[in-house]
């Protein structure tokens, strides 16, 4: 046959078969992999504990995922069978072959088996080995739901609940002064609670500081206690709103146009009493001023000197204001009265900016047309689950069978 | 939960031995994917050991542990190495014999996301390891893909 004469790669198997998985890279991961400088990726997975009773079990499919995180986004991970065999091949010497062995693939090897000199390349007409090492029975997907993913649900999970009854002892003590220390401490404590949220760093930084979420590191001399979460607390609406009345208070008080530039500790000791105790710690104090000010002051940078957007935190009064009063459903209040009440915690030049418009849709509901009440993370997720009615429809989108026929297999039951 | 970090270069160094496959398959790492439909039956791992030849594997083979099962050849009927990069015809055809009398008839693919291969890294001895690591291998973009029967072929 004249293929014979072309030269042919002796293929083999490898005894030391070894471990490898197959993931399979989306484009702007393949991307970011080949890049110069790629960063390291993280592979998460939440803690059952923490997951389960919380209200993102609902969002999170599985409880004991994995999620693959880069810096900035995060894939979720699902195992895919194949029916066909993947091999992993590797150039090799051909030097553990035995030569006795060559006689299954080869013409040749059998007459010549008594020169073990003769060249076995030349032998079989071949310009090398290939050996498989491994064999992959199934790759690894990575996904993105359309919604993306957030941390907030984990990250509320994790932490305490700054509220109402929450013993707080603010006699003053910590003006500005072992600041450096303390940023040191809280870097470390969240950098340890992030690495238990299984989504990206950005994210988490992100849900961190969207829901106003503070450290209250050791004081000094105390150690660190475990687990760090002890330390990590987010403010309930009520309490974002009262710091936030404070801060409009204060700053009517000692003059702060909080729409220009103020120095960050000025406003700081506007909240002060005249004792100078701390109303509430200081940390949410400053979490609160992050969330509402300008973002091109450089989020999570230095905090010295801040302006607010004054768009934003209009928007986001209104949001905590109705999160705080109208929970639920159950508690729903007519639109005029919210629309009254933001207003109120406002400064009075920003009154007039108040409009149910701008809060963002997913932010609320209406549990009849008069009425208004906010919209939880979980409302939010049914919202869009309801949106593609069409289960099967959506699966048969899948390779995967088992969702493929999961919900034939329901309706015949 | 730890988070698990998975390095994007894997720290061992390159094996520089000889790469046969055509330049297309060819990775910095020497990692390359071969697609097969069915299963391919070794002997017995342990059994396979002949008697007479303890001693000539072990001067082959430094890891006498470690030896090769031959299963068959590949051919490129279509490639040479003249070949400009550029023309790709002769990825539709690849052969694989195994044995002495059955070939299968595959094609070069390009792969239509690229595949990491993923292993878990290799600790530094000495080094007491906190947890584990994984770490890219190689990012493969092609596969050598046999999705039909073996057909007999007479050999002679």
């Amino acid at each position: 046959m004249s293929t014979q004469s072309t030269p042919s790669i002796l293929f083999t198997h490898s005894s030391a078969q070894r471990g490898f998985r197959l993931l399979e890279l989306p484009p702007d991961l393949a991307e970011l992999l080949a890049s110069n400088d790629p960063p390291t990726l993280q592979l998460k997975s939440s803690t059952q504990s923490q997951t389960a009773p919380s209200s993102s079990s609902t969002t999170t499919p599985v409880p004991d995922h994995v999620n693959l995180c880069t810096p900035t986004k995060t894939y979720s991970i699902r195992q895919v069978q194949s029916s066909n065999s993947l091999h992993i091949l590797t150039p090799s010497t051909g030097g553990a072959v035995r030569k006795h062995d060559l006689s299954i693939v080869g013409e040749g090897t059998a007459e010549e088996e008594g020169e073990e000199d003769v060249d076995m390349d030349r032998a079989l007409n071949v310009t090398g080995t290939v050996t498989s090492i491994a064999k992959c029975g199934s790759t690894l997907e990575l996904h993105m739901p359309p919604e993306g993913f957030s941390a907030a649900g984990f990250l509320s999970a994790a932490v305490r609940v700054f509220g109402e009854g929450v013993e707080w002892d603010g006699n003053g003590d910590g003006d500005a002064d072992m600041q450096g220390d303390e940023d040191g401490t809280t870097r470390r404590i969240l950098d340890e609670l992030f690495a238990d949220i299984p989504v990206s760093q950005a994210q988490c930084e992100s849900g961190w500081a969207e829901m106003c979420g503070f450290v209250i590191p050791p004081r000094s001399g105390e150690s660190l206690t475990s687990p760090v979460s002890s330390h990590c607390w987010r403010p309930t609406a009520g309490k974002k709103l009262q710091v936030w009345k404070m801060i409009v208070d204060g700053a009517v008080l000692q003059g702060i146009d909080l729409g220009k530039q103020f120095l960050v500790r000025d406003l700081w000791r506007s909240v002060l009493d005249d004792d100078g105790n701390e109303p509430f710690p200081r940390p949410l104090f400053e979490a609160v001023v992050r969330r509402i000010r300008e973002s091109g002051d450089g989020a999570g940078g230095d905090l010295k000197w801040a302006s607010i957007d004054k768009d934003g935190c209009v928007r986001w009064v209104g949001a905590t204001y109705l999160e705080a009063t109208a929970p639920s459903a159950g508690s729903a209040i007519s639109e005029s009265e919210l629309l009254d009440a933001w207003r109120d915690q406002l400064p009075e030049a920003w009154r007039d900016d108040v409009s149910l418009s701008i809060l963002p849709e997913t932010c609320y509901m209406r549990p009849d047309p008069k009425t208004v009440c906010f919209a939880t993370e979980a409302d939010r997720q049914k919202a869009k689950k309801n949106l593609p009615t069409d289960d099967s429809a959506a699966a048969k989108k899948t390779r995967n069978w088992h969702e493929l026929f999961k919900n034939q297999k329901r309706q015949k039951r | 939960m730890p988070s698990i970090p998975l390095h994007p270069r894997p720290s061992a160094p390159r094996d520089e031995t000889h790469n046969p496959l055509p330049d297309l398959l060819q990775t910095p790492s020497g990692l390359a994917l071969l697609e097969l439909q069915g299963t391919i039956n070794l002997p017995a791992q342990d059994a396979s050991q002949p008697e007479d030849e303890p001693t000539e594997s072990l001067e082959l083979d430094p890891f006498s542990a470690t030896y090769e099962t031959p299963i068959g050849k590949l051919m490129f009927p279509d490639y040479s190495a003249q070949t400009p990069t550029d023309d790709i015809k002769w990825m539709k055809r690849a052969y694989l014999y195994v044995g002495k009398y059955q070939r299968m008839t595959g094609e070069v693919k390009k792969l239509p996301k690229p595949l990491a291969i993923i292993q878990r890294r290799q600790k530094e001895s000495g080094v007491e390891g906190t947890g584990e690591e994984l770490e890219v291998v190689e990012i493969v973009k092609y596969k050598l893909i046999f999705k039909n029967r073996p057909e007999p072929v007479n050999d002679a």
